[in-house]
């Protein structure tokens, strides 16, 4: 039987559905009987949409300065490493 | 050249190993909004330079692109090399500066069931949560004070949506490695959120 400490530990992982076969099986096992690491799971899983979700938002809004390409273009074909 | 060049586009490959200016400029249009946004992941204000400078190493070494990855992965692999050594060259380390072990060890007793279960949450959906202003803050704080390299995990995973081997390939760590990396991001905010959550209560009592 996992411990509530190895579950948390492979919470992540399980959550991206990266743990072999056997471990995921132990772990829907140990939910089944353990309403706080439900819980745990749940609230990380939630987390995780909820971070993805300002991640984007953010990500929308950062596209950033209009740098200007041509300029990029010309330094980056000139060799000139930008001024530190 | 037209605006739709891909990179199952042999000639347009073969004009950028010429180091052809205008299949270039295409490139450059392309992807360097996403350099950007994993640069700003690692160095924060930095950003532009070492994007600049990684544009100057891509330039020089474009004859030598071989297409065993998609010209997205080699750009920013050769984006994320320039941002680790600008953080080393700052006596920044990207990783943990100390390992804090497995990070909610003190929430559970000594034969491994939570002692501090967790607190139930009020605000249950991302909307909700995304609803409130302080919270937005204290997760965008929260992500800010990770270490650069769980940032940027965070970053390609959740908002560029990049699959776990591409992850691995640019930022040059193992598949292990990248699930710890994640986990460790998760659980803070996680803590972050929970932290958030019990002080509404505490306050609505």
């Amino acid at each position: 039987m996992l411990k509530c400490s190895e579950v948390s530990r492979h919470a992540s992982a399980y959550l991206d559905r990266d743990l072999p076969r056997l471990t995921r099986w132990r772990i829907r096992v140990h939910l089944l009987i353990c309403e706080h690491c439900r819980r745990f799971l749940h609230q990380l899983e939630l987390t995780h949409l909820t971070v993805r979700e300002q991640q984007r938002r953010q990500a929308a809004v950062n596209t950033g300065e209009p740098a200007s390409v041509d300029e990029i273009v010309r330094k980056a074909m000139s060799g000139n490493r930008p001024d530190r | 050249m037209d605006k739709g060049a891909t990179e199952s586009d042999p000639e347009w490959i073969a004009a950028l190993r010429a180091r052809d200016r205008a299949a270039f400029t295409q490139l450059v249009e392309r992807y360097h909004a996403g350099m950007m946004s994993l640069a700003r992941s690692l160095v924060g204000d930095a950003a532009a330079d070492v994007v600049q400078d990684s544009w100057i190493s891509a330039f020089r070494a474009l004859p030598d692109f071989r297409g065993h990855s998609s010209l997205k992965t080699w750009l920013l692999r050769i984006t994320a090399n320039r941002a680790i050594s600008h953080l080393r060259s700052r006596g920044v380390a990207a990783g943990e500066s100390a390992p804090d072990g497995a990070p909610l060890d003190q929430r559970f007793d000594e034969s491994g069931r939570w002692g501090q279960p967790p607190f139930p949450w009020s605000l249950d959906t991302p909307d909700a949560l995304l609803a409130s202003a302080e919270l937005r803050e204290t997760i965008a704080r929260t992500v800010d004070a990770l270490p650069p390299l769980q940032r940027s995990v965070l970053r390609l995973r959740e908002a560029e949506g990049l699959d776990r081997d591409e992850i691995c390939k640019i930022l040059d760590i193992s598949t292990s490695n990248l699930h710890v990396l994640l986990h460790r991001a998760r659980v803070r905010l996680w803590r972050a959120i929970e932290a958030y959550q019990r002080s509404g209560d505490d306050a609505q009592v």
